[in-house]
């Protein structure tokens, strides 16, 4: 893996969880934290390419705060009950979350976790495929499901697991991802 | 919806469907250029894959765990002297990198030329008022930046400049004159310098010097036997003198900026106890602040405008469950909610 795809995933996607609590904190629209989330991956992941910062959490709240600060300034109005001044874009010291890479047991930890959030065909399809180590071609026949059908599972799967594992269950994405059903809309189909 | 930029939600589900369409087999050279193409068209694509791939590369974890079920046994197990060590969970204190705040040292190489008055007559006394803030050109060039709540004299003469600081805190820059050293009196004590760039903080009994630029000699009160106890001070230091002992070392940079930010009308604090917190934003404002012993170990990260106290207990309460209530005497009391 390159050296920087290394560094963004190591140390930061697993601040992932504590970034979307800060964003959905200080954002007075919700639905646009996702989009936020990826906007201040993309400033971090360009930023750091020539000089990697000293303290990673530190770097990417910062760049989040003023990613947030270029918005406010960018909107043609500003709702009063929003965002009252910029000081409160401000990360608290108890959001703010250490710099660590995740150990073993703890990476073990959120992965059975996140597991366990998956829908139960996603996690069905998840389990033959990655756990019990069978092809999605072999994994569809023992569904008995096609194989679009079954990618479709992986594919859900995917994301489920991405945002609990780095969220770390906090992220919104996970739970919109089980409302929407599409796994389950393909189990009635079945 | 003809939208130009793609939601996070849309790449992501794209970046699942290439992740789950390689992960079925069947993927050839021709496949991996699609998937190349697609990752080079925007850096959020890249990402969104990135973040996918990993997890679910990740989870192969979860087979190597179920096929030795043996590890996981032991995880379970409550066995306390076998008990992994968690690392510390409390906020990290590193250093926020220099570039985050606008760095006075930098503020420091640019040259500013500014017309001054002459100030020929003797001692003359310049004060703020709290929340206050004056930059005061002198005639030899030199320059001093005025704190809040802050007093002193300054007496120019043929072989001295001397600044006789009474109170509060100020920033000096001192144009080069060896023939006429630049003594700062606060006290009993002498910060001296020929051409440097230092701060002083006088709080009635002990000072601190952070020096930017050059060096300074700091004079200690005379001590009973007529002699001075003198430290010398270098760019990148802060010396702390209390009584008749002066403690110096070294300052890490972004301690030394966080210091100087009120040259820029701002408070920064990196993770600093409320109640210290507090103190100093009193410094600034007649609306005292009083901490709760319930609410002065928040620690407190950021950072802010002096004059904006509303702000900042707006702040308390919305992220740290501390509240604000007004005393009978008209102070503010932040207290943790009960």
């Amino acid at each position: 893996m390159d050296p920087h795809d290394r560094w963004f995933v190591e140390q930061v996607l697993p601040l992932e969880g504590a970034l979307s609590a800060y964003l959905r904190r200080v954002w007075p629209d919700p639905a646009e934290v996702d989009d936020l989330r990826q906007e201040v991956y993309v400033r971090v992941y360009k930023g750091a390419q020539r000089k990697r910062p000293p303290a990673t959490n530190h770097y990417v709240f910062a760049v989040a705060r003023n990613l947030l600060v270029d918005r406010l300034r960018h909107r043609r109005v500003v709702h009063i009950d929003l965002v009252a001044d910029l000081e409160s874009l401000n990360v608290l010291s108890n959001e703010l979350p250490p710099d660590r890479v995740l150990s073993g047991r703890q990476e073990l930890a959120r992965l059975e976790r996140a597991m366990s959030d998956l829908p139960d065909r996603c996690r069905e399809a998840f389990v033959l495929r990655k756990i019990e180590g069978h092809s999605q071609r072999e994994a569809a026949q023992l569904m008995g499901v096609s194989q679009t059908t079954i990618e479709k599972h992986i594919g859900k799967a995917m994301r489920i697991l991405a945002s609990s594992f780095f969220g770390n269950g906090e992220t919104q994405a996970s739970a919109d991802e089980k409302d929407d059903g599409e796994c389950d809309e393909n189990r009635s189909a079945n | 919806m003809a939208s130009v930029m793609k939601t996070a939600a849309q790449t992501e589900t794209e970046a699942a469907e290439w992740l789950a369409r390689r992960d079925a087999g069947d993927w050839d050279d021709a496949d991996q250029s699609a998937l190349d193409l697609w990752m080079e068209e925007s850096l959020s694509n890249k990402i969104a894959f990135l973040r996918l791939e990993s997890a679910w590369n990740m989870a192969d974890r979860l087979r190597a765990s179920a096929l030795n079920p043996v590890d996981v046994e032991v995880d379970s197990e409550v066995e306390p002297g076998a008990e992994i060590v968690e690392l510390p969970r409390r906020p990290v204190l590193a250093r926020v990198p220099k570039w985050i705040w606008p760095s006075a040292a930098a503020a420091m190489l640019a040259l500013i030329v500014v017309p001054f008055a002459m100030r020929t007559e003797p001692a003359q006394v310049y004060s703020t008022p709290v929340g206050g803030f004056q930059d005061l050109p002198l005639a030899d060039g030199s320059r001093i930046e005025l704190n809040t709540d802050t007093q002193l004299s300054v007496d120019f003469s043929d072989d001295e400049r001397r600044v006789r600081m009474s109170r509060g805190e100020a920033f000096f820059e001192v144009a080069k004159d060896e023939a006429r050293p630049f003594v700062v009196q606060a006290g009993d004590y002498r910060v001296i310098a020929v051409g440097t760039a230092f701060s002083v903080r006088y709080t009635g009994n002990d000072i601190d010097v952070a020096v930017t630029e050059g060096k300074v000699r700091v004079e200690g009160p005379a001590r009973t036997d007529g002699t001075l106890e003198t430290a010398f001070v270098s760019a990148g230091q802060i010396a702390d003198a209390e009584a008749t002992q002066a403690v110096v070392r070294p300052a890490p940079a972004g301690e030394i900026d966080r210091s100087l930010a009120w040259r820029d009308r701002l408070l920064v604090f990196d993770n600093r106890p409320l109640g210290e917190v507090a103190a100093e934003f009193n410094r600034y404002n007649q609306q005292k602040l009083v901490v709760d012993q319930s609410a002065v170990g928040v620690m407190v990260d950021g950072t802010f405008k002096p004059g904006n106290i509303g702000g900042f207990v707006r702040l308390l309460d919305q992220g740290f469950d501390v509240v604000a209530e007004r005393t009978p005497d008209g102070r503010i009391l932040l207290r943790v909610r009960r």
